[in-house]
Parts: C-alpha cells; structure tokens; sequence
C-alpha cells in the first residue's frame, strides 16, 4: 500500500491520485515548462563571506532553514522576511477561505492588483529556490516572462515577481 | 441483403466470428426463440449469410461479387497508453490505467459524409411553460436551419403520453417546422418512457434509408416516476441499432443519475442545462460534431483473466461522461479529426506467474460506419504489461495524468453523493471540502465555493441541494473540455 502524503489515506500501488483528497501520488514523465530546461542557477550568495575555493563545484549546499527569503514590495517601503520553512504560498486572505497563504498581501492592496487568495507559491530546497504560480486568475511574472500555472520555475536573487500587477522584488540571502 | 451486414460482421471476420455471430442471430431472430424478436424473413436471410460465409470457398467467391469498395482498408484505429510500463509480482492488489484513443486515419472526405437522422423528445410537461419552452423553441429553429439538407429530423412531444410532432422529413422546407415548432404548448406530467418509445419507433419506422447517422436528443426538466427500468430498456435496444441518446436536463428539478446511466447505455451523455447559452452550446457542437461523424457507434468488449477487475471506465473525450462498466461499452460515435479517448482502470488483486507478461485484458473495438459497403469494423486490442519483481517508481505520462487529475475530482464529488445518500454525512463533507481545496487550488474559485456552500448545505439538511449536486457534478465534468495547461507552450 502507499500512502496520502497529505491525509494519510492508504492507496493500492499504482494509484495516481488519492482518492479520499485527490492529492496527486505521482510525478508527470516530462518537464512541461520551457524555462525548466535551462540551467538552473544555484543559490546567489554574498561571495564576499564564503570561501569560492572551498566549495563544491555545483555550488555550496545550504541547509534550507538557514535561507532567508526577502520580498521587497515595489513601489512601498516594505520588505518581508520569511524564513525557516521550506515552501511558502502567497496570496490574500478573504473572507470565508477555507485554506489561507502564508504569506498575506491584503495591506498591498492586492484585491485591486489582482492578487488571487492562493497566487503562487516559493520553495526553498537545497540548490534551488522555485517558484510555482497557483492556476491564479491573472497569473504570475517572473522578469516579465509568463508563468506556466502549477509548473516550478528557477528563481534568482534581483528577479522581479508580479503576482497580478503587485511587483515584488525577490532577494535571498543565509543567515 | 448483403451476408456480413445481415450477421453484423466485419469483411475480415474470423470463422469463428462468424460461428458466433451466427448463433446470436438465430437466438434474436428464430420464430421459436423465446426473448427473441422471432423474425421469419430475417432468420432466411440469416441463414443464408452463414452458409455462404462459413464455407471458405463460397465466401471467397462472394468476396469477388462485391464492389470494390467492400474491400476498402480500415480507417480506424485503437491505440493503449499505460500510466505504467510494467507492473509486479505481488500478492498484493494493484492498480493501473489504460488510456484507449479510438481514431479514424482516413482525410474527411465531405461527399462521404453519411446524413444524420435527429429525432428530438420534447418534455412538454406544465413545468415546462413560458421561459424554459421558449428557450427550446428557439434554440429547436437553430437546430432546422443549420442541419444539412440531406439531413433528417424528427420531433416528438410528451407529457403523460406521446404524440409525433413532425414526422422524420428532410429540411427542404424549413419554415413549415419551424411554424410547428412554434405551437408546441405545455400541459401534464413527465413520463419520460412514453417520449423515448415513441421516438425510438420513429427511428424504427424509417428505415428507409439504414446508413444514417441515428441521434435521439432527450430535453425534459423533471423526475420520471417508475419507468426507468423500462427507460432503460429502450436505451439497450437503441444501442444495438447505432442510435446514441443525449438526455439535456433543464435546471435542477431532474435525476442525472437516471440521465447519465440512460444516455450512457447507448453510447451518448447527459447534459446540464443551467441558462440558456448551454442549449445553444449544446445545439452548436451537435451540428458540428454532425458534420464529422464518422462511426455511428463504436463499443468495446473486453475478456479479463479471473484476477483482473474493470474499475471504473470514463470518456473523457469527445462528449465526457461515465461509461457502464458493463459489456459491450458503448463508446460512442467515432468523429473524423478527434479521437474518442477512454480512460479505463483496472485492478489486479494479485500476481503470481512467472510469465513475463501478463495480460490485463483483450479484446475487441467494433465499428459502426454507415457510409462504407461494409459497416462493420473490428480492432483486436491488447492491454498486457511486462511484470517485474520488485516495484519501480516511475513518472506517470502527462496525458494520463492530466486526465486522471481531472477525473479523481470527478470520483471525489461521485463519492460524496454516494456517502450523503447512504447517510454517511460527516464523510460526505469531509470529501466536498476537500473537493473545494482541490478547485481551490486550481484556480476554480467558482467550483470550490460551491462545493463549500453543499457542505454547508448537506451538514443542515443532511442531503445534497439538487442545484448544488448538478453544479458540482456537470462543472467537474466541464473540466474535461478545458485546454490541457501543458498545451500552452506550443
């Protein structure tokens, strides 16, 4: 048997999705999005506190909670932190909203920019940190560039994200 | 008569398709035969079909008296796609999914194009007055003026009882029906069974003319009380004539249980008619989908080794809907330009051969195709797998993936109903919320608020609005019609 990683609902093997909360069980055989066939880049860290000849030569590996993500709202004098977990969802909470996101832009005004209540979610792993958009209704920009709904894209330290029209800087750093 | 068409069989047949064949006929058509339809003139004719096939030589030369045309290749074809490529030895049960894609190979030739014969059962019960009536009177003269001229319609009308409306004509003079149409008035009760008997002895009564598209449109809005097993039958019977039964159910006061198991019977689907655009939908694809029919029916008989089980089968492609798992299935009519896609799961309870590879099921596809000399066609399919020792985790195709994400909500929402009309409320809710994070996080705000406001619902009635059933159900349904997210980057 196999397990629901999300309600510890026992499946035959074989399952694809599991059918008490229809979470999905399996990974799809190919890459769906254009951007995921491109190198991805490793974490951008300061260079000038790490050792570059000490490390690994696909770059250092960072246990996840010591990442610390920045989001810098463009155009307002907020910048969030989020750290210590290794996926966080962001979007607006409203009223009656049976799963709420981590990460709640409301004070950004984000109903009038077209923020959905589960935009798009970040995660952190140990070489990479991705950025997945939701199936939001106005959809995800990463540099401009138009997010496949539910498919991971690289993100880097500087990219600009735009969640509906809300831009957002993205910075990362290690404790 | 020509012999292969009077016993139903493919040019290629076997000689034991054809011993099979034989013996159905003579329990259908002997004068003695107890459930039979004892059909004297039709057992001669079956007679001497066998005959002349069974014997290699006088077959051989019967081959040569046909037209060219008979021996025509086949244009169709079945394709499996597997959610894995092997499966394992294992006392222990597992499951795995089958992806069929019926397609037809062959360019569309327009002049090849069969006509269709479109009988429409018009429920004329009082509930039916004003709005929802006009709604159908219209929506009825779009249908008389897009149809071909070749074409053929028919309309018959019920409440308590049935009467034709409009005998099968061709569309030569379109305002003469539409000027019936427009005096069509609401009065009675609904009993679905008189509607659909009628119509299908419309279909019987005008045989003139056997390579026609046969397609039976059912539009009602209400409950039908104590005939559905009787509904049924007449379902079964229209499927082994090639008519295929789309059941539209207008708002919410009607039993798409009935409606679905009704229309799946003989190969169509059940509609949702919520406003008014679904009809002209509705009525838009039926004509286009008219234009480009090329079997008339298409149904699938499998033969499962004693561990295997059929599940679960669904069409996710071209009308969506559940299949009997009963066979023959009917699959449907068959479209030139778009496969009819099934999606079948199976479960095997164990493993223990040693044979390196199993098979899950064989069988047939038969074919319906009105325009060639030979209607019949027939495809062997094999769904069998390599088996392996140890279990390997591999990634799933997209195509089966992307259907099955779509159909485990289906399934999800199917088992809900079930758990409210067994009582079983808390579970019931559980799997509608659920449903609702499932929508959710999909982007389907509409649909997950739905199904959070029937949780809500069934927690203070303890059932299921009919609007909130339907709306769940038939919106899951329209998930299947959405373009695949995958296909973007093309």
């Amino acid at each position: 048997m196999i397990q629901c990683p999300n309600c510890k609902h026992q499946e035959l093997p074989g399952a694809l999705f599991c059918s008490e909360c229809g979470t999905q069980l399996v990974t799809a055989d190919t890459l769906t999005s254009p951007l995921a066939n491109q190198p991805i880049e490793p974490l951008d860290f300061d260079e000038q506190e790490s050792n570059p000849t000490v490390l690994p030569a696909q770059g250092p590996v960072v246990p996840v909670k010591n990442v610390v993500i920045s989001l810098h709202i463009v155009n307002t004098d907020r910048t969030m932190h989020l750290t210590g977990r290794s996926e966080y969802s962001l979007g607006r909470i409203a009223r009656g909203q049976p799963i709420l996101p981590d990460f709640d832009l409301s004070e950004f005004d984000a109903y009038n920019q077209g923020v959905s209540r589960l935009h798009a979610a970040i995660k952190v792993q140990a070489l990479r940190i991705l950025i997945m958009d939701l199936g939001s209704a106005n959809g995800t920009r990463v540099n401009g560039q138009k997010l496949v709904p539910n498919v991971e894209y690289p993100l880097k330290s500087g990219d600009l994200i735009a969640l509906g029209k809300l831009k957002i800087e993205f910075q990362t750093s290690t404790d | 008569m020509e012999h292969y068409s009077v016993l139903k069989l493919p040019f290629d047949a076997t000689p034991a398709e054809i011993r099979a064949a034989y013996f159905d006929a003579v329990r259908k058509y002997h004068p003695d035969a107890q459930n039979g339809e004892g059909d004297g003139g039709r057992f001669i004719e079956v007679q001497q079909a066998y005959e002349v096939l069974v014997d290699g030589k006088r077959r051989a030369a019967y081959d040569r008296s046909l037209p060219e045309s008979a021996q025509e290749t086949s244009a169709t074809q079945v394709g499996v796609r597997y959610s894995r490529t092997t499966i394992h030895r294992s006392g222990e049960p597992q499951l795995i999914y089958a992806l069929l894609d019926l397609s037809c190979t062959r360019k569309i030739d327009p002049n090849e194009l069969p006509p269709a014969h479109v009988c429409v059962i018009l429920d004329r019960s009082s509930s039916m007055r004003g709005e929802r009536l006009d709604m159908v009177r219209a929506n009825l003269n779009r249908l008389i003026r897009k149809l071909r001229s070749s074409d053929v319609l028919s309309i018959v009308t019920f409440s308590d009882r049935a009467e034709v409306l409009v005998p099968p004509v061709a569309l030569s003079d379109p305002a003469r029906i539409e000027s019936v149409v427009m005096g069509i008035s609401a009065g009675g009760a609904t009993e679905i069974f008189q509607g659909l008997d009628l119509g299908f002895e419309v279909f019987k009564r005008y045989a003139g003319r056997s390579n026609f598209l046969k397609h039976l449109i059912l539009i009602t809005d209400g409950h039908t009380y104590g005939d559905e097993e009787r509904c049924y039958e007449v379902a079964e019977r229209a499927a082994v004539e090639g008519i295929s039964i789309h059941a539209l159910g207008i708002g919410y006061e009607w039993n798409d249980t009935f409606l679905d198991r009704l229309s799946s019977l003989s190969g169509g689907n059940s509609v949702y008619i919520s406003a008014a655009e679904d009809l002209v939908q509705f009525i838009e694809q039926k004509i286009q989908s008219l234009s480009v029919n090329y079997a008339r029916k298409s149904e699938l008989v499998l033969e499962l080794p004693e561990h295997v089980t059929l599940n679960y089968a669904f069409r996710i492609q071209p009308n969506v809907s559940p299949l009997e798992v009963n066979f023959p299935i009917q699959l449907g009519p068959l479209e030139y330009g778009r496969n009819t896609s099934v999606i079948l799961e199976f479960k095997i309870d164990q493993l223990q051969s040693v044979e390196p590879e199993q098979i899950i099921a064989s069988g047939r596809v038969y074919f319906e195709i009105p325009s060639k000399t030979i209607p019949i066609e027939r495809q062997f399919i094999e769904i069998k797998r390599p088996v392996r020792n140890t279990w390997n985790k591999e990634k799933t195709p997209t195509a089966i993936l992307t259907a099955m994400s779509r159909l485990s909500l289906y399934r999800l929402q199917e088992k809900a109903r079930k758990e409210a009309g067994a009582g079983d409320i808390e579970s019931s809710s559980l799997h509608l919320k659920y449903l609702a994070s499932r929508f959710m996080a999909q982007g389907n705000q509409d649909l997950a608020r739905t199904a959070l406001m029937e949780a809500d619902h069934l927690q203070k009635h303890q059932r299921f609005s009919d609007e909130g059933e339907k709306d769940i159900k038939y919106g899951t349904r329209s998930l299947f019609l959405l373009p695949d997210p995958e296909l973007k980057k093309l």
